[in-house]
């Protein structure tokens, strides 16, 4: 329990983790967060212009404290969205599996923003709105999620949908640790440099 | 597969508007060459979806040879304006409710217009292959020299008819790659087939080129009228500087 509890405060002592939704309008990024925050599915609809909110997530007993960054979509406001960007930790960048439009922006849009404004900064890919996905319908398919992942070099791919709330902290615990390793990361590789230059 | 190109006059504006659409046929739709031939080559197949695809273009065929008759001499285009109007019906707009008098002049414009995007995938000879330019990035009053470009008129056309059916139309997003494509053709003044891109794509490629207007839509005076306008007392003077 003593352990738990010092590593509880180790973990937040750190600087909480910058997560950032990104992705096409309208695929539910406002929804991931919301559902998170209410425990309940979030169904209504407006857009956002930028929002923080703050939030723990907890692994394996672990409490990670995350800020996490909903912005917009519009090309109107990229200006203002790209300055957020800096010091991010993970980027959660979403496209609904119903549009394929959105789909292709991920590719054509998203990541070239990401990449040069965040270089090295890991992208988990997110598939929303699953539950509208039936045998019937042919709607964007995992594979075709996981291939795009390999394409944009994203760290991961998963789906989720704001009416389950399991699925969401799936995301969120994934970013978390995708975030995690990109900070161990950050700090060896700023170490390892530091020794070079002495 | 619509090719919009009108003949010039006051009255052919009258049957654009009430808009004589092509069943498109075959694969290709489009031209009335494209009906030719592929009358030619179905009358030789049987078959239900055959037969039906058969008799609508002989149909249509029917009527561009009566059309020819009429008025034998400038066949093409006078052919062109019967059949390939900017196709907006009445009952498209607001709902079987007559056309409101902006659509209406907006139409008659577009009717009278020579050169208007969009062509089939056959750049043939009748349609030109180079239209005007729509400059990004420049004063409106340099873009509407002598009135909205043409080009830029049939995107808004397209919005005016297909997105009262949508959803979220200035909200979505439109398609990145398209709209880098959209705004290069219309930046060089190629011939763009419309059906190509989705209403989405449109709209936000409306919404860029406002965006990009350098000193918005009214201009700095124009703004600040519109201020000062607001800053009015009285909703009798506020109407008539607006009127003035």
């Amino acid at each position: 329990m003593l352990a738990n509890g010092n590593q509880n405060l180790a973990a937040a002592a750190t600087t909480p983790y910058k997560i950032m939704l990104v992705g096409d309008g309208m695929v539910g990024k406002t929804a991931i967060c919301k559902s998170y925050i209410r425990k309940t599915p979030y169904l209504s609809y407006q857009p956002t212009i930028s929002e923080t909110h703050e939030i723990t997530v907890s692994i394996y007993k672990n409490d990670y404290v995350v800020i996490l960054w909903d912005t917009n979509a519009g090309e109107e406001w990229n200006h203002l969205r790209i300055r957020d960007y800096n010091n991010t930790d993970c980027f959660i960048l979403c496209y609904a599996i119903d549009n394929p439009t959105s789909l292709s922006n991920v590719e054509t849009k998203w990541v070239p923003e990401l990449n040069q404004y965040c270089p090295n900064v890991p992208i988990l890919l997110v598939g929303t709105k699953t539950d509208i996905r039936t045998p019937s319908n042919r709607w964007i398919s995992e594979e075709e999620g996981d291939a795009l992942k390999v394409k944009v070099k994203a760290e991961a791919y998963i789906e989720c949908s704001s009416k389950s709330i399991a699925s969401i902290e799936g995301v969120l615990m994934r970013a978390v640790s995708i975030a995690e390793k990109y900070r161990q990361w950050k700090t060896q590789s700023s170490s390892r440099r530091l020794c070079t230059i002495l | 597969m619509t090719v919009w190109r009108s003949q010039s006059g006051g009255d052919s504006t009258l049957s654009a508007c009430s808009s004589i659409a092509l069943p498109s046929v075959g694969g290709g739709g489009g031209g009335d060459e494209i009906n030719l031939e592929s009358s030619q080559s179905s009358s030789g197949s049987s078959g239900g979806a055959g037969a039906t695809s058969d008799s609508l273009s002989q149909q249509q065929v029917l009527v561009d040879q009566s059309v020819k008759n009429e008025n034998d001499g400038s066949s093409w285009e006078n052919l062109v304006g019967e059949n390939l109007p900017i196709v907006m019906d009445n009952r498209n707009i607001g709902g079987g409710r007559m056309m409101t008098s902006w659509a209406q002049r907006m139409h008659r414009r577009a009717a009278t217009l020579g050169t208007v995007v969009t062509s089939c995938g056959h750049p043939s000879a009748p349609y030109p292959r180079r239209i005007e330019k729509v400059k990004f990035g420049v004063p409106l009053d340099e873009v509407c020299k002598n009135d909205i470009p043409g080009p830029l008129l049939v995107l808004i056309l397209k919005l005016n008819k297909e997105a009262p059916y949508k959803k979220d139309v200035f909200r979505a997003p439109g398609h990145q790659g398209n709209m880098k494509k959209l705004i290069h053709f219309l930046q060089n003044g190629r011939l763009v087939n419309i059906d190509n891109f989705s209403v989405y794509t449109i709209a936000s490629v409306l919404k860029k080129f406002l965006r990009k207007l350098p000193d918005g839509i009214f201009g700095r005076d124009g703004e600040q009228q519109l201020f000062q306008i607001i800053e009015m007392q009285s909703t009798e003077q506020q109407r008539d500087h607006i009127h003035s």
